[in-house]
């Protein structure tokens, strides 16, 4: 469904990203992590066409996706970046509805998925942060998109909140097509998504199963930490120490 | 006996070469227009505003101390209006005549005697004050009401020369109800006003400046080609008082 | 209570056509609205109708370029006055007018003079750069409107006509006095282009309460739609300087007055603020005419005197809500 060719985004010391090459299928919620600075951002903006300089190319469903007008990536493509303020001080139906495309009882269908419904006259100031981000993500959502890219939508959120939007995320992938999130939890990324996209330095080091990736080599490389995992039926937990022991 | 006879010639002659030599600098534009006209032999230095003025003869100082003392003038001519810091200064090195600017005809009264002081000016000012008497004489037989129209939005109240002059002719300044002197007017209250003639005092109209806009309305615009419509001449509305006659024609709209 | 938005859009409709009607009546001599004379009438029909026709044009002008700058630039604090398209769209009329290039009246005027407005928005963009700060706008702006002010200073200084330099200050605060059926037909045309535009592009501008990278991806082509708004602002501020001079603010406060309403929704802000603005004009018109003695005070004064306490107050709020 998605296939990445060649990708590379110049940088100031390094390039952002380099030799990106791969391919995913539909249906997937697909984690992408790595450390700070190794290029989840990018390669998301890149993916939703937001980086001008991106070099390369991008087919989605067979078609030169970096070509298309803005008009038709629309169709296909849902948006969450990573720090999303909204300026104004409106409602929550208001936001979740911003580009005015459904009508009233699909919008009350859709704030009821992502439990908003309680909470759709009250204004963005009004609500938490976990609330609010649960808003952008219905708003990226509501076109019912068959690429849905979040960057960090996790990140800063309460643990019930982070809970809560991985499964949503989990869910639209089943439903709707494929979903990229970068996120830094790695227990989090295990528990929640098909596959995993490890990014260093700009390249893709490793992608597949969660613990195809999640090695000891991958992550004492890519994190500086070693790991003990703890895999049950409802989930998985770790304990990472750091490879560079800070003395007491 | 011829002794006395010779040093009384002589004190004659000193004299009246004493007077041919006198040095006068005005420090009036207008002034600078009345002593040439009257007494171009006595005038060595002018304002200089008016370029056309100056010559060999009549240099400009620009209202600069350095410039007029450097003309060693024995007497300098200025207004009640010119700074009285500079004339104060003057005054240390040399005689200063301070002439009222007359907004009545008392006070021009006064600016006639005063000016009569100096030989060769008073022959010169009786016959300017009997020119305005004979011109405002001969206004009198048709009565008009009038209104001078400035940029900025003023006219003259009373208390103002150009009242003065058209009261005198018995004819109605329709600005006096509006205050003294400089006085505002709104566009609605000369709209308003039904004179027999407009008279346009000040306007640069060849460029353009917000200080015209009340040329630049339709309404007016119109009121002003139905009626009569004079455009007073800068010269002579700068001067007023030194242009008495003329400016008094003009008003009457015989120029 | 709580008004809905009918009736908050009824009871202000009804209040400008309250305030306009007091203006109407306010003016630089009593009439006899009853009985009036010929004098009168003409009085009424060519100094006060276009007088209340121009505030509620020129007030429209301002509240939409306002809003679109605020809602473009999402930012509550910008506004073509304190940014310095007004400054720029005045040089080039001051350029016009004072030396001739144009006559007082002509359709010339705004086409010409919105080749100022388009410098002043274009310089706004490159100095604040695209993800500025409100401050980063406001400093921008100071700057713009400080340079193109001296400009306007130096071109009055070297017009011809004597009058010309001490009028500086008049363009600076603008004034509805003395104005015509000329000057309406002046600020009409880039109005009514502008308007369109805005209404076109009106989604976009509800889009940008997200980023505009968000934007990008709801499938707006974010810089043709961008150049278009600003267009629409050059040619509305253009039309509101070419025909009254600089009014400072009053796009500032017409949004602000419209969230302090309760309306925050970017559709609201920006088609109710030429309502709001229309009534903020009319009530500093009227003031000023009331207050006037002989001399009449620009209304720009007012303006000014009301919007630069409310821009303090944003600021600090702004600031407050960092800290």
């Amino acid at each position: 469904m998605l296939e990445l060719d060649d990708l590379y985004l110049a940088g100031i010391s390094r390039p952002r990203l380099q030799h990106i090459n791969l391919k995913l299928t539909s249906n997937q919620l697909i984690g992408v992590i790595g450390a700070n600075g190794a290029g989840k951002s990018s390669l998301l903006r890149g993916i939703a066409a937001v980086e001008p300089q991106l070099k390369g190319h991008i087919r989605f469903k067979h078609q030169d996706w970096l070509r298309l007008s803005h008009r038709q990536r629309q169709k296909y493509l849902g948006y969450l970046p990573q720090t999303e303020a909204p300026e104004w001080d409106i409602r929550i139906d208001e936001l979740v509805n911003l580009s005015a495309q459904v009508t009233h009882s699909q919008l009350m269908k859709h704030l009821e998925k992502y439990a908003l419904l309680t909470l759709k006259e009250r204004r963005v100031s009004q609500v938490s942060g976990g609330e609010r981000q649960r808003a952008l993500l219905a708003r990226a959502t509501l076109s019912e998109p068959q690429l849905l890219i979040c960057d960090e939508p996790v990140s800063g959120l309460d643990v019930a909140h982070q809970l809560t939007i991985m499964q949503q995320l989990h869910n639209h992938a089943r439903t709707h097509g494929l979903v990229l999130a970068a996120i830094h939890d790695l227990a989090l990324a295990a528990r929640f998504c098909d596959s995993l996209l490890l990014m260093h330095n700009g390249e893709l080091v490793q992608s597949g199963e969660p613990f195809e990736v999640l090695t000891e080599k991958n992550l004492a490389h890519c994190f500086g930490v070693q790991a003990e995992w703890f895999c049950k039926d409802n989930g998985v937990g770790w304990i990472p120490t750091p490879l560079q022991a800070v003395k007491d | 006996m011829r002794f006395k006879g010779l040093v009384a010639c002589l004190f004659l002659v000193f004299s009246v070469a004493a007077e041919a030599s006198s040095r006068w600098v005005s420090l009036n534009q207008c002034l600078d227009y009345l002593l040439i006209d009257w007494a171009p032999e006595q005038v060595v230095g002018i304002t200089g505003l008016d370029e056309t003025l100056i010559n060999e003869k009549h240099r400009a100082h620009f209202g600069r101390l350095e410039n007029i003392l450097r003309l060693q003038p024995d007497r300098v001519f200025a207004t009640e209006y010119n700074n009285p810091k500079l004339i104060r200064l003057l005054r240390q090195y040399t005689e200063v005549e301070v002439l009222p600017q007359p907004s009545s005809l008392a006070r021009y009264d006064e600016w006639v005697t005063q000016l009569s002081q100096y030989a060769q000016l008073a022959p010169h000012a009786r016959a300017h004050q009997q020119q305005l008497e004979q011109a405002m004489k001969q206004a009198q037989q048709v009565a008009q009401k009038v209104i001078i129209l400035m940029p900025n939005q003023f006219s003259w109240g009373t208390a103002s020369w150009a009242d003065e002059l058209i009261s005198a002719m018995h004819w109605k300044n329709l600005a006096a109800p509006f205050g003294e002197n400089l006085v505002s007017l709104t566009l609605e209250e000369v709209i308003k006003l039904t004179p027999d003639r407009y008279l346009l005092e000040g306007f640069s109209r060849a460029h353009y400046a917000l200080a015209n806009e009340w040329l630049y309305h339709p309404l007016l615009r119109e009121h002003l080609e139905k009626t009569p419509t004079q455009q007073i001449p800068p010269r002579l509305s700068s001067c007023p008082v030194v242009f008495a006659d003329d400016y008094l024609k003009a008003i009457q709209g015989k120029l | 209570m709580k008004l809905s938005q009918r009736q908050c859009f009824i009871i202000l409709f009804a209040i400008v056509i309250l305030l306009s009607a007091l203006q109407l009546t306010v003016g630089g001599s009593s009439i006899n609205w009853w009985m009036p004379n010929a004098l009168e009438k003409d009085i009424i029909w060519d100094i006060r109708v276009p007088r209340t026709l121009l505030t509620w044009l020129i007030a429209s002008a301002l509240g939409l370029a306002g809003a679109v700058m605020q809602l473009l630039l999402r930012n509550p604090l910008a506004e073509p006055g304190i940014t310095g398209v007004s400054g720029c769209a005045a040089l080039v009329t001051i350029a016009c007018l004072y030396f001739g290039w144009l006559p007082a009246f002509s359709f010339g005027l705004p086409a010409l003079a919105l080749v100022g407005g388009l410098l002043g928005v274009s310089l706004l963009m490159v100095l604040a750069g695209r993800r500025a700060s409100p401050t980063r706008v406001i400093l921008a702006g100071v700057a713009i409107a400080t340079m193109s002010s001296a400009a306007m200073g130096l071109l009055l200084y070297l017009a011809p006509n004597p009058f010309a330099f001490q009028e500086w200050a008049f363009w600076h605060m603008g004034s509805l006095a003395n104005k015509s059926w000329h000057s309406v037909m002046l600020a009409l045309p880039g109005i009514v282009l502008a308007f369109p535009i805005v209404w076109l592009g009106r989604r976009f501008l509800y889009a940008l309460t997200l980023s505009e990278e968000t934007v990008a991806t709801m499938g707006f082509n974010v810089a043709r739609y961008r150049n278009w708004m600003l267009l629409a602002v050059a040619l509305l501020t253009t039309a509101s300087v070419v025909a009254v001079g600089v009014i400072g603010f009053v796009g500032l406060l017409a949004p602000h007055a419209v969230r302090l309403l309760g309306f925050n929704h970017p559709k609201y802000v920006l088609w109710l603020s030429p309502v709001t603005a229309i009534l903020l004009l009319i009530s500093f018109d009227t003031l000023a005419q009331l207050m006037s003695t002989a001399r009449e005070l620009p209304v720009g004064i007012l303006a000014a005197l009301v919007g630069a306490p409310l821009l303090i107050v944003l600021l600090v709020r702004e600031r407050n809500s960092h800290a």
